[in-house]
């Protein structure tokens, strides 16, 4: 469904990715694990058009979406959240799900049924729909963050460190999250720092190192894997 | 109704305080709103872009050109003032393609240096279009100003009322725009985090084509009303309230929208009072001294908080 193939990026003189290329099928949680700073944001970035590659190309569903602008992305069905969760701090919850579906505004009865699917996934935030966005705990604005973007309607979420900073409770409500997102049909491209749970729960991933994917295999490989378990696991 | 009318900071003293009083709060209250109007231009293009437009105030001016223009060739008032708003508009949405939209990439200060190239070009381009002599606004208008005392000595005029309620109305139907329309909405998501904004699938140069168009629309409205408070229009009228409503986007805290309106009614008000009570020669610089006491206590403005970036 997402093709990536042979990109690479340079932030001035320092080359982030060079050469990377990977794939997200139907049906599938596919995980980028990595160390900070080894680019795995960089290509969900670079994905969205929020960053320029200088080579290599981006398809989408058949479509090249390599120049497109983001906002035309988002419309073709990509959903990125965002690392730091990014947030409409001012704006209320509610607010917050009306701009992840802003470009679904016509269809108020979808909006209806999103609406209720996410607050039943996340029904402390029906409790706070009127509350600002900026006033919910880390967890809470992660699912916030989460459930924003299922309002669009994806036919693909990227998700970018969606356990960071989170207490241990949350990192397993993200991960049942991720698992119910992939049951909805979604595919998810998961970036985590977090290899031991993003691991358990992918079908497959891509070990990122220094802008190069320096290892690839279903999950459970990647798990068995002596130089992950090492670098990755701490075993 | 024979009563003396004329503001006089001498007649200090019983009666005569009240009265200086009680008149210099209208005519600062009014004053502040048009004052309020112009702010949120600044106040809104900063919340988004996080830049000072120093062309603003020259919208403003052509604003008032505008309707000059629209109101000599026998348009009705209020006609003319909604053509003016849609000129203003166009014209806002051209500078920030032309002026500001290459350069958004770039540091803030290039585009600042843009903004104040802009500024002068307009100030320029009004003298060279309709000369630098001053012209009269009220000539033109289909009412007469008359002044109704609302005590036995302090009188509001028609015109005053006239502003105070459209000033209000403007601001009432912005605050509605920014909390319960789809696209105010987008607007202040946009203004908080303009890339998030752009993965809802947000068009955020729309957003901030639009911004400007909005904030310029409002620069309109309040370059009729100085234009009928002053009876005046010229080329340089932009410096004296564009610096005062800059001045008020600052003292409500920059990029806060209802601070913008707080800060032009207290600039308003107090360099009215200040100018009765001290010396109206000091009329300008009253406004400064305030918002510099008050950036002393409070830097980031009554409402504002603390940048994020």
């Amino acid at each position: 469904m997402l093709n990536i193939e042979n990109i690479s990026v340079s932030y001035g003189a320092v080359r982030a990715l060079d050469k990377v290329s990977l794939h997200v099928e139907k049906d599938e949680i596919v995980a980028l694990i990595g160390n900070n700073g080894a680019g795995k944001s960089t290509v969900q970035k670079t994905i969205m058009n929020l960053v320029r590659q200088i080579s290599g190309a981006i398809t989408f569903d058949g479509t090249d979406i390599s120049d497109m602008p983001t906002d035309k992305i988002v419309k073709s069905g990509l959903c990125l959240c965002p690392e730091g969760r990014r947030i409409f701090a001012t704006l209320t919850v509610r607010e917050n799900l009306e701009m992840g579906a802003y470009l679904h505004h016509k269809d108020k009865a979808r909006f209806a049924e999103n609406e209720e699917k996410v607050y039943e996934m996340f029904p402390i935030l029906k409790e706070r729909y009127k509350q600002q966005g900026g006033t919910l705990s880390g967890g809470q604005q992660q699912m916030l963050a989460i459930a924003r973007g299922l309002m669009s309607n994806p036919s693909m979420m990227l998700l970018d460190e969606p356990s960071l900073g989170l207490s241990p409770m949350n990192v397993d409500v993200v991960a049942e999250t991720c698992v119910r997102i992939r049951e909805e049909g979604i595919p998810v491209l998961l970036v985590e720092q977090n290899a031991m749970m993003s691991l358990g729960i992918c079908n497959r991933a891509y070990v990122l190192e220094n802008g190069v994917i320096a290892a690839s295999g279903t999950g459970k490989e990647m798990l068995e894997n002596e130089d992950v378990q090492k670098a990755y696991l701490g075993l | 109704m024979g009563l003396p009318h004329a503001a006089a900071p001498f007649m200090l003293n019983g009666k005569e305080v009240y009265w200086v009083f009680s008149q210099q709060l209208i005519n600062g209250l009014t004053l502040g709103t048009i004052f309020a109007l112009v702010a949120l231009g600044y106040s809104m293009v900063y919340g988004v872009l996080f830049f000072v437009n120093f062309a603003h105030a020259d919208v403003m001016m052509f604003g008032a050109y505008f309707c000059l223009v629209f109101l000599s060739s026998g348009v009705p008032v209020v006609l003319s003032v909604i053509l003016a708003m849609v000129c203003c508009a166009v014209m806002g949405a051209v500078i920030e393609f032309v002026a500001y939209r290459a350069l958004r990439g770039s540091s803030r200060l290039a585009a600042m240096a843009s903004a104040l190239g802009v500024s002068t070009a307009l100030q320029i381009a009004a003298q060279l279009i309709f000369g630098s002599q001053t012209r009269s606004m009220r000539g033109h208008l289909s009412f007469e100003v008359k002044q109704y005392y609302i005590t036995d000595n302090a009188y509001i005029t028609n015109l005053q009322m006239l502003t105070i309620v459209v000033a209000v109305c403007m601001m009432a139907a912005l605050q509605f725009y920014l909390k319960k329309t789809r696209s105010g909405k987008a607007l202040r998501a946009t203004a908080q985090d303009r890339e998030a904004a752009s993965l809802m699938g947000i068009n955020t140069n729309r957003v901030i084509s639009q911004t400007f168009m909005i904030g310029s629309a409002l620069a309109a409205v309040g370059g009729f009303l100085v234009a009928a408070t002053y009876d005046a229009v010229y080329p340089t009228m932009s410096i004296s309230v564009g610096n005062k409503a800059f001045a008020s986007a600052i003292l409500g805290g920059i990029g806060n929208i209802p601070g913008a309106m707080i800060g032009g009614v207290l600039i308003g008000i107090v360099e009215s009072l200040g100018a009765a009570y001290l010396s109206s020669s000091y009329r300008d610089a009253i406004a400064f001294v305030v918002l510099i006491l008050v950036l002393l206590i409070k830097p980031t403005g009554i409402m504002g908080r603390r940048e994020k970036k």
